[in-house]
């Protein structure tokens, strides 16, 4: 009886181990390689609305798991509850968590609108946390203009200003395939009425997006805001950075 | 069967290490040194801690002196003070805030919002945030088991960055980043079936409250009487409608002692001084703010200015050391007298003891590093250590404070380096050869690497030729300039000589960008393997460089690829997995299956 048991607990201990070791493959492989489809976005700066294949085994039933959480907010379900916040706060945290799991799934497959789809819609979620693994998925995608629109409204628009870096780094891939007039927009747009410490966020990572095309706008904005304000002394310390490295 | 239970237990602690949480279950009265109790009133709601468990406190004494709540003093009489000065705080941030979202914004909607932002400060917290027990030591408030910081009641276990970057136990941003969430609802309150109405304001205001309570799905839980948390709405509106602190205020005050503005863009020296009145004639040896923006000094008929506010001490020192007032008059019209703007660094030197931008200096006792003068803790630099000037910054006219910006591992911030009298006690400058540890400046005789194209300038900065990238070329001299600590070599390579601009140090370091140290290779009996180098491989966008060796480690910065315009990074030492690489100045993990060796 007691060997039966030993085997047992070995065989469920090794199959746990083998699944825990699975899962870190997936961090280790080659990520999806978006930029295969480079040139096709240069010449077409269009949505990639190609239909892929999309693995239903793990991933249909992530989605379902995180759909059935996110009904969570409008009822109380099986999460602390201790404090007016913590439900849907801990909620948050588990959506979190399937989105990244997620985000690990379709860094190795091809790209899927599918997985678009399901970051915006978790970008809308107000809650730092999920926006910010929603944006980790959108990441593994091409970019597109309703990822655009949504990153602008849901992020650069949204008071969290722990996401603005992210946000930023993910514009820039639209601003390499040539959607720098919406950004320039989207950006001076946000700056006007953004929080202090989102407008230090903007401020900060405003350098790559400054060209010869940009200059101006973004010397305008600079004009119309406090001197003294330390988010407008980095605007202006980036303009002036690209004045002296301009060759 | 041990070994199996054995095997179990190794498998549990893998996942719950790998598990992703971004709650910090912060035990009760987390970080709360000499708790001390209170009473349920106005300005003494209990608990209070440490305020410099996470904050500066001679920045918290020399802006928010009027704020704190004095246990020495009468209580009615100083309740009466507190209450005045913290009404003008709140309404000013709650005012600051909603104009700075929405411009234009009706008189109605920010009286509105403001009446609001005073009921939710009473109901976290009987406006009770700094407070001064009778040991003398100021401390802030903590609620809720010492999950609530402060007079909006950030908690700790949910916004812990908020509460170990120090916006929580500042009490201005504590109430700007509370009231982040609260607007957000505000905004979204009136196309609720709860409100209807953008003016409905007493709805609106009780709706954005209860999803500021309860997160943003329960905007109408006002209405249901039988909600688990129902009484938490009640109690709020119950103080919306009395406006009990209207007992305690006689004069209600518009201004408060503090600029709220200063403090929310950033500034740390932001006591309100009295407006003096637009002068037709200008005073000697008085300090104005220009409507184009520079600060300066006029004297001798003309304005000797510099770009920054932050500066206004070295103006002080080099032209009018005498002055005993640093009071700046806000001009609103242009002046037709001669202004000559001035560089920090020619000017800032005047200062007794203040060592230059790019000097060497050595840690004389334990000093902290914060990520802004009077902000953060990253860590304590200890006695004995080396290390570069990257900025500096003055406060407190006469006896000059001094903050030094510094990097530390993969940390910046500022060390308070002492006064004009004692700084020799603080800090030392040291000799350039006699530490070499990471440098990051170059110096006369070095030889340095171009990692990108690059202008030659004349010593006019007027372009005269090219120099190539991966050009390595010896340093004469170094000089540094302007608001961005901006840093030109003069170099010499085959006969030429000319200046390149090698990069910044604010409000980024991009010298490591632009230019790479040559190490000079002395001859050794067992000569060191030759660095690898690396980028990440084409295809691949960015990564994320980080702390330790798993992606869920914390994330120390992105690191681009080659459509973004990657770096080069050393290669540290390389694992199975993982590789520990040094991008501009900072070491963290990349995988090496995204490394591409060069």
């Amino acid at each position: 009886m007691r060997m039966k048991l030993t085997a047992l607990i070995f065989f469920f201990t090794f199959v746990a181990l083998f699944l825990i070791n699975k899962s870190e493959e997936l961090w280790s492989r080659d990520p999806h390689n978006e930029i295969h489809h480079f040139s096709h976005y240069q010449s077409n700066k269009n949505i990639d609305r190609t239909p892929a294949s999309f693995d239903t085994s793990i991933s249909q039933n992530l989605e379902e798991e995180i759909q059935k959480l996110k009904d969570c907010y409008s009822k109380i379900c099986n999460f602390p509850n201790k404090d007016p916040r913590m439900h849907d706060l801990a909620l948050g945290q588990k959506i979190k968590d399937k989105l990244f799991k997620l985000k690990e799934k379709a860094l190795n497959e091809k790209s899927n609108p599918k997985y678009s789809e399901i970051a915006r819609e978790y970008l809308k979620i107000e809650d730092g946390h999920v926006k910010e693994a929603a944006l980790a998925l959108m990441s593994t995608q091409p970019i597109s203009s309703e990822n655009f629109h949504s990153i602008v409204q849901d992020v650069l628009k949204y008071h969290d200003d722990a996401l603005i870096e992210d946000a930023m780094m993910e514009l820039e891939r639209y601003q390499k395939l040539g959607h720098q007039e919406q950004i320039t927009e989207a950006l001076t747009e946000s700056f006007q009425v953004a929080s202090p410490m989102i407008k230090e966020k903007l401020a900060k990572g405003l350098f790559p997006f400054i060209n010869e095309d940009t200059f101006n706008k973004y010397s305008e904005m600079a004009q119309n805001q406090n001197w003294n304000a330390k988010s407008v002394k980095i605007l202006r310390s980036n303009l002036r950075r690209f004045e002296r490295e301009r060759m | 069967m041990r070994r199996a239970k054995n095997l179990v237990l190794i498998g549990l602690l893998f996942i719950n290490i790998f598990s992703v949480s971004a709650f910090n279950d912060t035990p009760d009265y987390w970080r709360c040194l000499d708790k001390r109790g209170g009473e349920w009133t106005f300005g003494r709601a209990p608990n209070i801690c440490n305020v410099d468990e996470f904050i500066d406190l001679p920045m918290v004494e020399k802006n928010f002196s009027e704020s704190i709540f004095f246990d020495v003093s009468e209580r009615s009489n100083e309740r009466e003070r507190y209450m005045e000065e913290v009404y003008a705080l709140i309404k000013e941030t709650a005012e600051y805030f909603i104009e700075t979202k929405k411009p234009g914004v009706s008189a109605d909607e920010k009286r509105e919002f403001t009446h609001a932002t005073f009921a939710i400060a009473h109901q976290e917290s009987y406006w009770s945030h700094y407070r001064q027990a009778l040991s003398g030591h100021t401390q802030y408030m903590r609620g809720d088991y010492g999950h609530g910081h402060g007079i909006m009641q950030v908690d700790d276990r949910w916004h812990f960055e908020a509460v170990t970057s120090g916006k929580a136990s500042n009490i201005v941003f504590n109430m700007l980043y509370s009231l982040e969430e609260y607007y957000s609802a505000w905004k979204r309150a009136p196309s609720q079936s709860c409100v209807k109405s953008e003016t409905n304001w007493v709805a609106r205001s009780r709706a954005a409250y209860s999803a500021y309570n309860g997160g943003p799905s329960r905007i109408c839980r006002f209405t249901n009487p039988n909600d688990k948390w129902a009484r938490n709405d009640k109690g709020f509106y119950d103080k919306y409608r009395k406006k009990d602190w209207e007992k305690y205020i006689s004069e209600k005050r518009e201004i408060a002692s503090v600029d709220v503005t200063c403090i929310a863009e950033g500034s740390e020296n932001c006591v309100r001084t009295p407006q003096e009145p637009t002068p037709i004639t200008y005073e000697e040896d008085m300090l104005y703010s220009l409507k184009s923006g520079p600060t300066c000094l006029y004297r001798d008929g003309r304005f000797e200015c510099l770009e920054s506010i932050e500066d206004k001490l070295c103006l002080i020192s080099k032209f009018s050391p005498s002055m005993t007032s640093d009071i700046i008059t806000a001009l609103a019209e242009d002046v037709d007298e001669e202004i000559v703007k001035h560089d920090r660094h020619d000017i800032c030197q005047s200062i007794p003891g203040l060592y230059s931008v790019g000097s060497k200096i050595k840690i004389q006792k334990n000093i902290n590093l914060r990520e802004t003068p009077g902000g953060k803790l990253l860590t304590t630099t200890k006695k004995g250590q080396v290390f570069t000037i990257l900025d500096y910054t003055t406060d407190s006219i006469g006896i000059y404070n001094r903050y030094y910006k510094i990097k530390s591992g993969n940390s910046e911030g500022y060390i308070f380096a002492g006064t004009n009298k004692d700084y020799s006690s603080w800090t030392s400058e040291v000799s350039i050869t006699t530490e070499s540890i990471n440098p990051i400046l170059a110096r006369k005789g070095d030889k340095i690497k171009t990692l990108v194209d690059m202008k030659l300038l004349d010593n006019e900065h007027n372009e005269i030729g090219l120099l190539s990238s991966d050009s390595i070329v010896e340093v004469i001299s170094h000089k540094i300039t302007g608001e961005e600590n901006s840093v030109y070599y003069a170099i010499q390579s085959s006969g030429f000589s000319a200046i390149i601009y090698a990069g910044d140090l604010l409000p980024e370091n991009t010298v490591q960008e632009r230019i790479e140290l040559v190490t000079n290779t002395v001859p050794t009996p067992h000569p060191e393997p030759e660095p690898k180098y690396g980028k990440l491989k084409s295809g691949i966008w960015y990564r994320s460089l980080r702390s330790c060796e798993s992606n869920k480690c914390s994330r120390i910065m992105y690191v681009r690829g080659p459509v973004l315009g990657s770096y080069t990074f050393k290669i540290i030492s390389k694992g199975t997995k993982w590789s520990l690489v040094e991008i501009k100045g900072k070491r963290g993990y990349l995988e090496n299956k995204d490394i591409s060796e060069i």
